[in-house]
């Protein structure tokens, strides 16, 4: 698992990653009438 | 001593009468208009308003013939020569499904392997195929058996609820005895047929019976399921019990589906592991290097089985769970935070131990590639992972304590181990589980690779990347929504964890798949080079696979507690209660040793069924 030299890839890949799986959530708690904040 | 049997009531008298009344009207019908098919217009209106006034009167006498539920006493319940009926039928059931299971999957597979040795063209999954069903053909037998001793005992010991059950499932209990006779039908030509239908036309004749097989084997499937759901979410009767003469609302219960998802899923992942435990057996006594490969390959691919589908099965469960919940809220904390709570206590130490064991193997087979090396130093890390996330997964809520340790501690609940007893934390580490076993088994398929592409440092990076957002998602979502929002928030969290779970499974064999094109090999793979103990892990998870089984299906039936169909039939036996956990852990204990003695002498007829004697002297030249 050679990752040498690829920062630049790993850090762009974990800022689309981490916003994917975040609008994944807010679309799946939304689509249960929730939003992905909670809200009393 | 057999009391209580029924005698012949005057409902039922009358119930046969409207049935031979009805029998005789039709054929009538059918005989007037085959002999007088010539008749005037005035004749068929009349006709026609006789057949709409005989179809009322049809659907009335069917009305008025289903009974409603019978309302037992104790002297109902046949006792004979004082066996405690509720065991005989709990292990019987027991026995008859473990092996239903087996024989249910193992064609499954072996279509899919055959398939592949048709694409490939590479007759060793041919060959393994074979074998595997060659395992299952004894299987075959004892599912039979056992299902008469199921029938048998729930006949004599319950007479008054098969019958109910009966009355309502006449149709399919029909259905399921005609399918029987097709699956051994089909059964028996895919396996003695296998070598006779080799080649072109015939071996596309083959695979069709193999796949006629599996349908009708499903189908069984989903009526006996069908049977065990309604007694628990009953559907297509009233209040009382009476049946509204709608066979398929009554088949098509609340739990049907859920039940069926999670047998489909479970019964592949168990008939991966008892082929693997067959595959181990065989590699242990195999006497050439020849055949140690051979047993070796094939106890990796059933382990590749079992934990593709070992991986979705906890989803399903919690599917099931869940509509268990939706359907009974009492039913659905009877079964997690009541009596049955500690049972899922131990079921987490049982999962854990197949996790465990399918990596432990996983890891012992990367020793067949030189170039596993570059790979082996992250295994403890995966180790920990894995047995933190098990540690996490049993963990209960509350602790079972002393006086003087509840007074020390201030309660039952820990300050610190009691939040991890809660659901959010337990699917938080099994979406953790999952995900890690797929890593291992990433670096297996990686172990003898070497990535011939540019990027390959670039694809490495978005490979941790994608699991690293994976998993800070997965914690996330158990962390924030299960402990700083309310329960509709903890429960619909759990989607998004599953998903991201599948996504990051899924975009890593992806991404992998393009690193790896065109890769070189290291050299080739050395089946047979494993250690030993690596077999007793495929014994392990065979073993594991089996008590579970026996634990869940003993608290899916517990839960109906004192109704042999949930709101609408009473259990009015002696055994009509609750036991102990140590009682019914025993019994379920002493039901998956029977059935592992039952599999030996499966396996050991698979092994002499192979050998021959050269009798010298005995037979005259």
């Amino acid at each position: 698992m050679d990752i040498k030299g690829s920062f630049i890839p790993f850090l762009g890949a974990m800022v689309v990653c981490c916003g994917l799986f975040l609008a994944l959530d807010a679309v799946l708690m939304n689509m249960q009438g929730l939003s992905l904040v909670f809200h009393q | 001593m057999i009391t209580g049997m029924k005698k012949p009531c005057l409902s039922d008298i009358r119930f046969l009468k409207t049935k031979v009344f009805l029998a005789l009207l039709a054929l009538a019908v059918i005989f007037g208009a085959i002999t007088f098919p010539g008749f005037d217009q005035a004749g068929v209106m009349a006709a026609e308003q006789g057949a709409a006034d005989q179809e009322v009167a049809a659907d009335a006498a069917a009305t008025a013939t289903y009974a409603p539920a019978p309302k037992l006493t104790a002297a109902d319940y046949p006792s004979i020569a004082g066996i405690n009926s509720r065991v005989v039928v709990w292990i019987f059931a027991q026995l008859h499904l473990w092996f239903a299971a087996f024989v249910l999957a193992v064609p499954i597979f072996v279509f899919i392997i055959e398939v592949i040795g048709m694409k490939t063209r590479d007759k060793r999954y041919d060959d393994m195929a074979y074998e595997f069903i060659k395992v299952s053909i004894t299987g075959y037998s004892l599912t039979a058996i056992l299902g008469g001793g199921l029938a048998f005992s729930l006949i004599l010991f319950y007479p008054h609820l098969f019958t109910y059950l009966s009355t309502i499932f006449s149709e399919s209990m029909f259905y399921y005895a005609l399918l029987f006779f097709a699956e051994s039908a089909v059964l028996y030509i895919y396996y003695y047929g296998w070598h006779w239908l080799q080649g072109g036309f015939k071996k596309w004749v083959h695979l069709s019976l193999g796949l006629t097989l599996n349908a009708v084997g499903t189908t069984l499937m989903l009526l006996a399921n069908a049977w065990l759901t309604f007694m628990m979410s009953p559907a297509g009767v009233d209040a009382a019990g009476v049946f509204s003469g709608d066979a398929w609302a009554a088949i098509h219960n609340f739990l049907w589906n859920p039940i069926n998802i999670h047998r489909f899923v479970a019964n592949i992942a168990y008939g991966g592991s008892i082929v693997g435990a067959y595959a181990a057996f065989k590699f242990l006594t195999a006497n050439t290097p020849q055949l140690r490969a051979h047993y070796d390959w094939m106890g990796y691919n059933a382990n590749f089985i079992a934990i593709c589908a070992l991986l979705p099965l906890p989803f399903a469960g919690y599917y099931l769970a869940a509509e268990i919940y939706a359907y009974s809220q009492q039913m659905g904390i009877t079964l997690m935070g009541g009596i049955f709570a500690w049972l899922f206590i131990i079921q987490a130490v049982l999962i854990g131990t197949l996790f465990l064991s399918a990596n432990y193997y996983l890891w012992c087979g990367m020793g067949r590639s030189d170039g596993a090396g570059r790979y082996t130093k992250y295994i403890k890390y995966i180790a920990i992972v894995l047995v933190a996330a098990f540690l996490v997964w049993f963990t209960p809520h509350t602790l079972v304590l002393t006086n003087e340790e509840l007074k020390a501690l201030g309660g039952p609940h820990h300050k610190i181990l009691g939040p991890l007893g809660i659901m959010p934390a337990k699917n938080t580490a099994v979406n953790i589980m999952i995900l890690f076993t797929a890593l291992s088994f990433m670096f297996y398929r990686r172990a003898n690779k070497v990535a011939t592409v540019s990027w390959v440092n670039a694809g490495n990076a978005i490979q941790v990347a994608l699991f690293t957002a994976g998993i800070a998602n997965i914690l996330l979502l158990g962390i924030y929504h299960g402990y700083f929002t309310n329960t509709v928030y903890k429960v619909a969290a759990s989607i998004p964890q599953v998903l991201t779970t599948l996504i990051v499974i899924v975009g890593s064999i992806t991404l992998d798949s393009f690193i790896y094109k065109g890769a070189t090999e290291v050299g080739p793979l050395k089946w047979g080079r494993i250690p030993e103990r690596a077999q007793y892990a495929l014994f392990l998870l065979a073993v594991s696979f089996t008590w579970l089984m026996g634990l869940m299906g003993y608290i899916r039936s517990g839960i109906r507690q004192h109704w042999h169909v949930v709101d609408i039939m009473r259990d009015a036996s002696p055994d009509a209660f609750t036991p102990t956990l140590g009682y019914a852990a025993n019994v379920v204990s002493v039901a998956a040793i029977l059935f592992m003695a039952m599999v030996m002498f499966v396996f050991w007829i698979a092994q002499v069924s192979g050998q021959k004697t050269l009798p010298t002297g005995y037979w005259k030249e």
